[in-house]
């Protein structure tokens, strides 16, 4: 491996690590999986497992409308505090930060577009 | 049998095309640029100036909340048309469509998760995720 792929998993571990005690601390709910691809200027990120408890049961029990009134407002604290992490570990102004959540499927979903291109990657 | 097959990136290059003639069709708006790029079972679509002109009069008048309800309304009922658009294009099931819109940028980002890879002549040009 390479000194350029050592850093670059180096750097998702960081990311991975951050994100997930993100929702541990602040919801006490782990995460299945966190992924990356980065292209140029943008990085776009998976989070499997996003969907706590709660949720699931308000879902299950005909209160999705619930759910995704839920699931809104944790993103909305969630997702800047993502965005903070990006910007930190990668070292980069976040230009935009797009992100949505689908309750069924149990996935997040996110797009940070940088002012640069990240120069240590 | 492959040669038939459309390269990662002419596929790619189609469905930016096709998405923008979906927008200015349902719109009356072209988005100024779209970018399409396909990771693992998953594609990325970036949509640059995807805010059309009545959603531009409602932010210059202050009425944001009122802006985004209808970009989030407007999304939603493009989806199932572009779900359809991806489907027959990349010949290939979408699993999910994860899709979010900045009015301030004009920026509209989705991420369409799907059953598989498409099937292209270099499969081995489409970039694995690490997790």
């Amino acid at each position: 491996m390479n000194k350029k792929a050592i850093r670059i998993k180096k750097i998702e571990s960081l990311l991975s690590q951050k994100i997930k005690d993100v929702y541990q601390y602040q919801l006490e709910h782990q995460l299945d999986n966190v992924s990356y691809k980065l292209f140029d200027r943008t990085l776009v990120i998976t989070l499997e497992g996003t969907i706590t408890s709660p949720e699931k049961l308000l879902k299950d029990n005909d209160h999705f409308c619930l759910a995704k009134q839920v699931r809104e407002a944790i993103d909305s604290v969630i997702h800047p505090q993502i965005k903070n992490i990006i910007e930190e570990v990668l070292n980069v102004k976040v230009v935009d930060f797009l992100s949505d959540t689908t309750i069924d499927n149990d996935i997040t979903g996110a797009i940070a577009i940088f002012e640069f291109k990240p120069k240590n990657i | 049998m492959t040669d038939n097959l459309l390269t990662r990136g002419q596929l790619e290059r189609k469905l930016s095309q096709e998405i923008q003639a979906l927008y200015r069709r349902n719109l009356g708006h072209q988005p100024s640029k779209v970018t399409c790029q396909f990771f693992d079972a998953k594609l990325a679509i970036i949509i640059e100036d995807s805010i059309t002109s009545a959603e531009q009069v409602l932010i210059d008048e202050g009425k944001n909340d009122l802006a985004e309800k209808v970009r989030s309304n407007l999304d939603d009922a493009i989806q199932p048309e572009l779900k359809q658009l991806i489907e027959e294009i990349a010949e290939i099931k979408v699993v999910d469509m994860l899709s979010d819109a900045t009015l301030n940028t004009g920026r509209t980002g989705i991420i369409v998760v799907l059953s598989n890879s498409p099937k292209v002549r270099n499969p081995e040009s489409i970039p694995k995720v690490k997790s």
